[in-house]
């Protein structure tokens, strides 16, 4: 994992690289350094940042303590104005870049971005998939790990309703769930209706994937509120569709 | 005509091989596990059991494109459900049967 300091200013840097890393303050992003977010942004001039409230200080010291976990493999740091002498204590500060330095930075530190932009742009929308049968479950996890178009999307898988209630109580940012029906004690067709009655889960979208496909029953989830159907055996074209219609990948920047 | 498609497995659920194998690995656990408590639902006229556990077999193995086995399956499950009459011990047999020969024709 590397970490990348950057000083940057709105529409110049971030518009060099095609991406909105504006937005970002230092302390919110040191207080979400310890959950992995690898990227450390500042804003504006770097003695406003750091200086007026230590903060240099204090970067110092996170990148010392990140150190001795031994998180990150290399520390970039790019800045317009930084005391860069008062880092020399930071022995994994491999490069640190002055803007118009040299312009061949801008492509390396890009390609070093891409593949980390989406994870501080936007928190992953999480799928919840729900079926007694853990093949299935896991079929359903393979598609999405396999599917770049779902890349934006985390899936947790239940075995029951009593568990899928569990979690949607427990975890935050469930958008989605995908609903077997005939499942053990609570089918998912009750489980719909609960859905749907309760305030808390009213947005949150729902595909139906059974085996269940006569008209009636397909009739009956689609008046009760559900957002998606399909009928199982599972073909992952037409999973990864329906998924993307309800939640579209979001456009970076 | 096999007893599983899976070039059909493949090609639909986006899998390689490596992966479907690991699947069927799976299957084979999930079923050695299932088959045993359908027998005991069986033998104790369960038929509520008898449709879900059923009902889970068919869900396994028709996902995975076992063919043969997900239409013994289903028929075991609407004689459970009560639509139609008739002693699900034979077939329970013949599921066993086809989920051998369809593991064998994989080469397991």
């Amino acid at each position: 994992m590397q970490l990348i300091l950057f000083n940057i200013e709105r529409n110049s840097f971030c518009a060099h690289l095609g991406a909105d890393l504006t937005g970002k303050c230092v302390v919110k992003e040191l207080n979400k350094l310890e959950e992995g977010i690898r990227i450390l942004l500042t804003e504006g001039d770097a003695r406003y940042v750091i200086d007026p409230d230590g903060r240099e200080s204090e970067i110092i010291e996170y990148l010392q303590s990140l150190e001795t976990e031994g998180l990150f493999e290399r520390i970039y740091i790019y800045a317009e104005e930084l005391s860069i002498d008062r880092f020399g204590s930071v022995s994994k500060l491999q490069h640190i870049y002055q803007k118009g330095a040299d312009p061949g930075i801008h492509d390396e530190l890009k390609a070093i971005i891409e593949p980390t932009k989406n994870a501080i742009q936007t928190e992953k929308m999480r799928v919840l998939a729900i079926d007694d049968v853990v093949i299935i479950r896991n079929i359903i996890r393979t598609i999405f790990d396999k599917s770049s178009s779902l890349s934006h999307l985390e899936v947790i898988t239940a075995g029951s309703v009593a568990e899928a209630k569990s979690v949607l109580a427990n975890k935050e940012g469930i958008e989605l769930v995908i609903l077997d029906w005939m499942m053990p004690k609570i089918s998912g067709i009750d489980f719909l209706r609960y859905l749907r009655s309760d305030n808390r889960y009213k947005s949150v979208k729902v595909i139906m994937c059974t085996s269940v496909g006569e008209r009636a029953k397909v009739k009956e989830a689609i008046g009760i509120g559900v957002d998606g159907y399909i009928v199982k055996p599972i073909v992952r074209a037409d999973l990864v569709k329906k998924v993307v219609e309800l939640l579209p990948m979001p456009v970076a920047g | 005509m096999p007893l599983v498609d899976v070039e059909a497995a493949l090609e639909e659920l986006g899998l390689d091989k490596d992966d479907f194998m690991e699947f069927v690995g799976d299957l084979k656990e999930f079923v050695s596990e299932t088959l045993p408590q359908l027998d005991s639902a069986q033998v104790s006229d369960n038929k509520i059991q008898i449709r879900e556990l059923a009902h889970s077999i068919k869900g396994a193995v028709a996902n995975l494109r076992f063919l043969k086995a997900a239409e013994v399956a289903q028929e075991i499950e609407r004689i459970g459900a009560g639509v139609k009459t008739g002693d699900v011990a034979p077939l329970i047999q013949e599921l066993k049967s086809i989920l051998e020969s369809s593991y064998a024709e994989l080469g397991l």
